[in-house]
């Protein structure tokens, strides 16, 4: 019963005291410098045609600020998220907006409090309909992300101030290291045939399936799977148990930290890319986890999140305890 | 370019084609900025950037406007005030030839902004109030439209539809609210310096020579044009004055146009009796407009007293004197736009002069014959008068022949050599100066002194005044009557006597008049003192319609207060509705938040997301001691929320008592075993 | 059920899990599609499962030249009455095992999908029911694609969940090495059920309460799959349909009489893993374990009702 009481004044104290933060645009600034001065001349002069103007002027201002405010009310967002997040290039991101009545125009979207640029917009929001809005966010740095809240503006309706309203939403955004061009080899595989191309039995067809992946360049086009490349509309190739799928284990060394920690987790990403487009399986070791090997892009995610989650330990044993 | 935007720029350049058109209005502006802004307009509606290639060389090219503008400002050609608004339009239309970003549309709105304000500056007609709305609508739907289509990601529709109706409703209140504050913000000054006046669009069109001169076509009879308006006191009502407004008489007639002996009579006076008066005089207010042109006053016949006089200007107005010219005509002395001044005349029926206390050279023209008078015209004046040798009955005599035999027509073409024979006894048809000439030449040749007297003829009701058209200029007949003084006597036939204008234009300009005149009232001339009995009116409602109205409508304050409960009840309403209408959560919903709110000092960390089904399955897997105590409640909720079994009464606090005891010592023996811990190393270490 | 299901695990040791999920299938009125290589035991779990039950049970071997009327049945002539009869065909069984179904040509699968979807046999014109409970087991080798036809993604959509057996436990392994040589297993399931007391299951299964908030939640679970950006088409109708189906089931598990949010959520991703269609363009069982990730990311994402 107390803690009713409690959230009830906490509502009423947020429906007091609204977060909200107002801006003045160039063209805002500029429009009330004109304001001051038709104010100026309707003083002086006493010209009633300019007190009509001035008029209309502040009230432009007062209406302004009376539809902004009904705007950006009663919004409610949930992050929908990203697929992948990489650090140091856009990636799509997606908030689910929606409002239980009344219209919303003109909202610009982005993170509040958190290093990540960007933001989406929507033209209109009518009432009851979720909309999803996209938006091409960059994170600067690999690592977990909190984020606090959702920011909200709109310059609506004439775009001389912008109101701001930040909507508090916790969430964790795992960003993964940057993508970039692995320089060293992976050394050698653990398992699988040694050597590129020293097994005669190489394309001989033979072994079995392990499964279909769409055909990359320099392959060898006698291993597509015709009838299902038919089918699917893309080249797919047949991939075999005995062929060149071998598997590596990956390590991040122990003992790295700061930017040398940051360029071995983009060559771990991009090597572990690398092997899996070509169809190994790949796996992973650090300091405190070892990931098992496998293949496919559901691995390549894993190694990608152990690999986001390296010198974060801390804030991921909160995570795993939450998962 | 989508639909949307393409709109929205339609609109900007609409919006700025007001604002510029609030200050064409005045009439003030260059022609030849009229004609590069109106060139850039239509380029710019037709899509035509012409300067989005080269913004800043072209920028040079407002340079030289500028630098043009400069100089015919120095050489006194051109007011300042006049030259920056002129230069303000000029920017506005570069800018809208230049490509269309989000800067060039805040400059043109900007720009729309100076030139609505140097309207203001300019002119006070009513067409700018409509133009300044006009303006701010159109601008600002453009201004929204901006807006949305920059939050729209790119490739969507505007949503353009949905856009008007809120601003719609944004902008009417934004309109309400500048009425307001124009009405309710105390005016601190008292001196209205309001533009008085614009020369407007057009010649004007009347105005009095020196000399009238008969023959040529009457054009000016059509024009529906308002040249000036009066207010009355004593207010004789009506809607059609017919009355006599007189500018000046003339006396020497040389067979084609009729002059002046004598000249300036009184050279600057701040006030000229023309005549004494007597008690009963009609006290005017007269406005000229500029579509009058002249600067000879104008009175209702007979006027006695004119004065307090005002010129009004494109940059003021100022006091002016008066000057008294021979054939009764007032001057003023300083030239201006429009004019304002206030004048007594007498009532009808005779301007009590005698013919002594004339001037001499008046005294011999009011016989003046010219010279080469064709003597038909006093055979006919003999003929017809019959013996008649009292002048009033004379001239009525004269009056009704010239009306029964002649014909009105303003088609005459071609100079005659003598007009009024021609008028008399070849045409037979002619228009008011004709009349008014031939009655006073053949009232002169019986011997009865006469004089042609010039003006308007009417008096058209507006709001509480009277105006009169360009159209309504008239000539007639002064009598002289002994005793009586100068009598009016007028010749043409009555339905001819105002103006000879379409009817449905009249009614326009009638329509347009009444609505300038309510815009100048109640909006140009403000001041503090309406204010006053704005405030007073609201207060107390007024004493002289309290007496008539009271036992038929309640007072206004009633009706205000009706508004204001009206309005509190509707909120009310809304307020009950919101809440009522708001989801209720379910009971096992609440019930779940109060679990939850039990099971926080616990410290079971949860999952975002995590619902306490899981919790529950979570801690039963990991053999959480806690989970024995929750289990009962998890599978009560469940059934309650899915199972459509609601909680009875009293079963909720049961579950939670049992749920918070369970807790309790959950916690208690928590801390013990973290005591414990905590000092294992301690005892350890001693 | 808990029979049904005791006795599927002593057949296949190791995997209660799964047994259970077959017998939910089983309940739920839909068929079981079994994935995985070769030698863990998906043909004993699908007669343990006709022992168990005590249903009529038949086994086909897809192959290449398997054709329509060899599982659907043929009007044979008979030369005494000058007739023709109809002879029915191993579909005519109340639990069928459609073995390595991958292996036999376009037209016989289509013929069995028919058979599935519609509970009945249209043949020259006349139609024949099928027996009641009618449940197909259907294996699958993902590995072996060689001269195979695999299913269609279309197809796959009937079969309401997809097992993956995988390995059992070393020691279960161990065990098996131990145990298996004395007896065969499917010797030691007895008949605990009946096709009756499977109709009775089935009728008490379609008639619990399911919520609107949970009909709602399952709704927008489906919404949630077909606007993922990984996903190419999320979950049809049909797919919604038979989870709720499976959800029901899985509540009588729980013996409840009601379906909560979490039953949903857990045959949610044996119903749905073989249903969506991934953008990436892995095959075969790797693309199962991403679709299973998908899901459970969706069932974080998608708030549940409370």
């Amino acid at each position: 019963m107390n803690l009713r009481l409690k959230q009830r004044r906490a509502r009423l104290r947020a429906w007091l005291r609204p977060p909200r933060t107002l801006k003045v645009t160039r063209i805002g600034r500029t429009y009330l410098v004109v304001t001051f001065g038709v104010g100026l001349g309707a003083l002086n002069t006493g010209n009633n045609l300019l007190y009509l103007l001035l008029g209309l002027l502040l009230s432009m201002v007062v209406v302004s600020g009376v539809l902004s405010e009904r705007c950006i009310r009663d919004i409610s967002v949930r992050r929908v998220g990203t697929d992948a997040a990489f650090a140091g290039e856009p990636f799509a991101f997606r908030w689910a907006v929606s409002r239980k009545q009344g219209h919303a125009f003109a909202l610009t979207f982005s993170e509040a409090d958190s290093p990540l640029l960007g933001g989406g917009g929507v033209g209109y929001l009518p009432a009851n309909v979720e909309h999803v809005v996209r938006a091409n966010l960059t994170a600067p740095r690999r690592g977990p992300l909190r984020m606090t809240g959702v920011r909200v503006t709109t310059t609506w309706p004439l775009g001389l101030f912008a109101k701001t309203r930040v909507l508090p939403l916790e969430g964790l955004l795992l960003v993964y290291p940057k993508r970039t061009y692995a320089c060293q080899e992976p050394g050698d595989a653990e398992r699988g045939p040694v050597g590129d191309s020293g097994n005669p039995r190489r394309n001989d067809g033979s072994g079995d399936v392990t499964g279909l992946r769409e055909l990359a360049e320099g392959e060898d086009a006698r291993r597509i799977h015709w009838l299902k490349s038919a089918s699917t509309g893309k080249l797919l190739r047949v991939e075999r148990e005995r062929e060149e799928r071998r598997t590596w284990v990956l390590t991040v060394e122990a003992g790295l930290a700061g930017d040398a920690l940051e360029r071995r987790c983009e060559e771990v990403a991009a090597l572990a890319h690398r092997l899996l487009d070509e169809g190994h399986e790949v796996g992973l070791n650090t300091t405190d986890r070892r990931l098992r090997s496998g293949a496919g892009s559901a691995q390549e995610k894993r190694i990608l999140r152990a690999l986001a989650w390296l010198g974060f330990e801390g804030a991921r044993e909160e995570e795993e305890e939450a998962a | 370019m989508t639909k949307g935007s393409r709109l929205r720029l339609v609109l900007r350049d609409v919006a700025s084609g007001c604002a510029f058109a609030s200050m064409a209005v005045s009439g003030q502006l260059p022609l030849w900025t009229l004609g590069l802004y109106g060139v850039a307009l239509v380029a710019a509606l037709a899509g035509k950037r012409l300067f989005a290639r080269r913004a800043k060389l072209t920028a040079l090219l407002l340079l030289g406007v500028a630098a043009v503008l400069a100089v015919n400002v120095t050489s006194g050609a051109l007011n300042l005030v006049v030259a920056a608004c002129a230069f303000a339009g000029l920017i506005s239309a570069h800018r809208l030839l230049s490509a269309p970003d989000a800067a060039t549309d805040g400059q043109v709105h900007l720009s729309g902004l100076l030139m609505v304000a140097g309207g203001a500056a300019l002119s006070g007609e009513l067409v700018y109030g409509l133009f300044l709305v006009a303006f701010s609508v159109l601008s600002s739907v453009s201004m929204a439209l901006g807006v949305v289509e920059a939050a729209v990601p790119e490739g969507e529709p505007v949503p353009v539809r949905a856009v008007l109706r809120p601003l719609a409703t944004g902008v009417t209140f934004a309109v309400a609210g500048a009425m307001a504050f124009f009405i309710l913000f105390p005016r601190l000054n008292w001196n209205m310096t309001g533009p008085r006046a614009a020369p407007g669009l057009g010649p004007a069109t009347t105005g009095f020579s020196n000399t009238v001169r008969l023959g040529g076509a009457g054009t000016i009879k059509d024009n529906p044009r308002i040249v000036l308006r009066a207010t009355l006191s004593p207010d004789p009502g009506g809607d059609a004055l017919n009355a006599y407004w007189v500018g000046r008489t003339y006396d020497i007639f040389d067979g084609l146009e009729w002059t002046n002996a004598g000249g300036v009579r009184r050279e600057r006076e701040p006030l000229l009796t023309l005549r004494p008066g007597g008690d009963n005089l009609i006290h005017q207010r007269v406005e000229l407009l500029p579509a009058y042109g002249g600067r000879t006053l104008i009175a209702l016949e007979t006027p006695s007293r004119l004065g307090n006089a005002v010129a009004n200007g494109s940059t003021g107005s100022r006091r002016t004197f008066l000057q008294e010219l021979a054939g009764g005509e007032a001057r003023f002395l300083e030239a201006g736009l429009s004019y304002s001044y206030e004048a007594y005349s007498l009532p009808p029926g005779g301007s009590g002069d005698t013919f002594r206390r004339l001037p001499s050279v008046e005294q011999d023209a009011l016989l003046a014959l010219p010279e080469a008078l064709d003597p038909r015209v006093s055979q006919t004046a003999a003929r017809v008068l019959n013996g008649e040798r009292e002048p009033l009955a004379a001239a009525q005599k004269l009056a009704a022949w010239l009306q029964r035999e002649h014909a009105y027509t303003l088609e005459l073409s071609g100079e005659r050599e003598d007009p009024l024979a021609d008028f008399l006894f070849e045409r037979k048809a002619g228009h008011c100066e004709h009349f008014a000439t031939a009655l006073t030449l053949m009232l002169r040749t019986q011997g009865i002194r006469a004089r042609l007297a010039t003006g308007f003829f009417g008096g058209e009701r507006v709001n509480d005044g009277y105006v009169l058209r360009a159209g309504d200029a008239h000539a007639w007949t002064h009598v002289l009557v002994p005793e009586r003084g100068f009598v009016t006597v007028d010749a043409t036939p009555p339905a001819h006597r105002p103006s000879q204008g379409s009817r449905l234009l009249q009614r326009l300009l009638g329509l347009y008049e009444a609505l300038e005149s309510r815009w100048r009232n109640s909006v140009v001339d403000y001041s503090f003192r309406d204010q006053v009995d704005v405030a007073r009116a609201l207060v107390r409602p007024p004493k002289g319609s309290e007496s008539t109205e009271r036992s038929r409508l309640p007072p206004p304050r009633a009706w205000g207060a009706a508004l204001l409960a009206g309005m509190v009840v509707y909120a009310a309403w809304r307020l009950v509705t919101r809440l009522v209408g708001r989801p209720r959560p379910h009971e096992a919903t609440r019930f779940v938040d109060l679990v939850e709110a039990v099971l926080l000092p616990a410290r079971l960390f949860r999952a975002e997301g995590e619902t306490l089904e899981d919790l529950d399955a979570r801690l039963a897997r990991e053999g959480h001691p806690l989970a024995p105590a929750l289990a009962p409640a998890t599978r009560r909720y469940l059934e309650a929320r899915f199972g459509g079994r609601p909680l009875r009464q009293g079963e909720a606090e049961q579950l939670i008592r049992a749920l918070q005891r369970a807790v309790t010592a959950h916690v208690r023996l928590e801390a013990q075993r973290a005591r414990a811990a905590a000092a294992e190393p301690r005892a350890r270490a001693s | 059920m808990e029979r049904i299901s005791a006795e599927l695990g002593r057949a296949v040791q190791g995997k209660e899990a799964q047994a259970r999920l077959v017998t939910t299938c089983l309940v739920s009125g839909g068929h079981l599609l079994l994935e995985d290589v070769p030698g863990v035991g998906k043909t004993t779990l699908a007669e343990a499962l006709a022992r168990a039950c005590g249903l009529s049970f038949a086994r086909v071997q897809f192959t290449a030249d398997l054709m329509p009327a060899d599982i659907l049945g043929a009007q044979i002539f008979h030369a005494q009455t000058a007739t023709f009869q109809f002879r029915p065909g191993p579909l005519f069984r109340q639990l069928v095992l459609a073995d390595e179904l991958n292996r036999a040509p376009p037209r016989t699968q289509s013929a069995l999908l028919e058979a599935m979807a519609q509970g009945q046999v249209s043949l020259d014109g006349s139609t024949h029911a099928l027996p009641s409970p009618f449940t197909v087991v259907a294996t699958q080798n993902p590995v072996d694609f060689s001269g195979t036809y695999p299913l269609p993604d279309s197809q796959l959509d009937r079969f309401m969940l997809r097992l993956s057996l995988g390995h059992p436990a070393p020691d279960v392994e161990a065990k098996l090495l131990a145990t298996r040589g004395r007896a065969p297993p499917l010797d030691a399931v007895q008949t605990v059920s009946s096709p009756e007391e499977v109709d009775m299951l089935r009728t008490l299964a379609s008639e619990l309460r399911l919520d609107g908030t949970v009909a709602d939640y399952v709704v927008r679970l489906a919404r949630a799959t077909r606007e993922h950006g990984d996903i190419e088409r999320g979950a049809s109708t049909r797919a919604v349909l038979a989870l709720g189906a499976a959800a029901r089931t899985q509540a009588l598990w729980e013996a409840r009489d009601f379906v909560t949010p979490g039953d949903v959520r857990a045959v949610l991703v044996p119903c749905w893993a073989h249903r969506v269609l991934l953008r990436s363009a892995v095959q075969g069982v790797a693309a199962r374990d991403e679709a299973a990730h998908l899901l459970e990311e969706l069932t974080r994402k998608v708030p549940a009702p409370r």
